[in-house]
């Protein structure tokens, strides 16, 4: 198990201190796309005020091992 | 292991009482009931999903999770039983368990034959009411997980069942004014919630940041009751205790 910290930027930034064990690299990538797909459902309508969120998960050595964003695109149509 | 241990029943007397008004009598018909009292170790299933016991069981000491393992091997928490309480008492009448009871901390159990509890009922007709209420308002608690789970924020769910629990172990006694146990695992309010562990993770850092509890050395010390109320939209109505009133016409 090794522990990894997964922070996110969506307007502002939150670092996890924390960290959360994982057992392999397959849980990692599963916890992030669950973790986003789950604060994106809590945001609803709010995400467009962003309208972009960034996971980046960290190992214990401080490198990032992976990344996932959001980004909304309005397509010019601001109502 | 003694087969009559009247200690251990208190905690089943107490939230028996916390439903419904019961006499002296009844209270002494419960402690004498023929008690097999086990000593179970952390995270061991008590009862799993498919047996058909012959006996039910209330917790004395400690904690169960009642869940159900679904599709790929994921384990969904439909609820947690605190001491007095009878997490398989719908096996007095339903034949086979839908759901496997494990414990989440060390825990002292008291098995009680069906046979006991349906005689005892025979006796006491208002003991059959306290037991049927008791699976009522466990249903009630699992309609209020389904619309929390299905409807409320990660934040606001997890308040919610932080809230839930405080009033749940004040009403049976075990709690100081603002503490309570709280030996749940972040794995295991996700488990419960629905959630990732990561979620819980962010989600209970940004409740804490707002002061409403500490949360360390398995206990919860809540801060701010109204706001921790408030964050989790949560009202203690569906917990039908006799404390709040909406059962005092029983009394």
């Amino acid at each position: 198990m090794q522990r990894y910290f997964f922070h996110v930027r969506d307007g502002r930034t939150s670092l996890d201190e924390v960290g959360f064990e994982c057992a392999d690299m397959n849980e990692v990538r599963a916890q992030a796309t669950r973790t986003t797909g789950e604060t994106l459902r809590d945001l609803g309508p709010d995400f467009w005020q962003h309208g972009h969120w960034t996971m980046w998960v960290e190992d214990e050595s401080g490198s990032t091992v992976l990344s996932l964003e959001i980004t909304a695109d309005l397509h010019g149509l601001q109502s | 292991m003694s087969t009559m241990d009247h200690d251990i029943t208190e905690p089943l007397v107490r939230r028996i009482a916390s439903v419904i008004k019961i006499s002296e009598e009844e209270k002494s018909a419960i402690r004498e009931l023929p008690i097999r009292r086990s000593e179970i170790k952390a995270d061991q299933d008590v009862v799993r999903e498919g047996e058909s016991p012959t006996r039910m069981f209330f917790i004395a000491e400690g904690m169960t999770a009642t869940y159900k393992i679904v599709s790929d091997s994921r384990r969904q928490i439909v609820g947690f039983h605190l001491p007095g309480d009878a997490p398989d008492l719908q096996s007095l009448h339903l034949r086979s368990l839908d759901v496997s009871i494990a414990t989440i901390t060390p825990s002292t159990i008291g098995f009680v034959p069906h046979t006991a509890i349906l005689e005892v009922c025979d006796r006491f007709p208002r003991l059959t009411t306290a037991f049927w209420r008791h699976t009522l308002v466990d249903a009630a608690i699992f309609r209020e997980w389904m619309a929390n789970i299905g409807q409320r924020s990660a934040p606001t769910r997890i308040a919610h069942l932080l809230c839930e629990l405080f009033v749940r172990f004040r009403a049976v006694g075990a709690a100081t004014a603002d503490t309570i146990n709280f030996p749940i695992t972040q794995a295991e309010i996700a488990d419960s919630m629905g959630l990732s562990s990561v979620h819980v993770n962010r989600s209970l850092m940004g409740l804490r940041a707002k002061g409403y509890f500490v949360l360390q050395d398995g206990t919860l010390q809540v801060l701010d009751w109204e706001g921790l109320q408030v964050a989790g939209d949560f009202s203690p109505h569906y917990l039908h205790l006799r404390e709040f009133g909406d059962l005092a016409r029983s009394s």
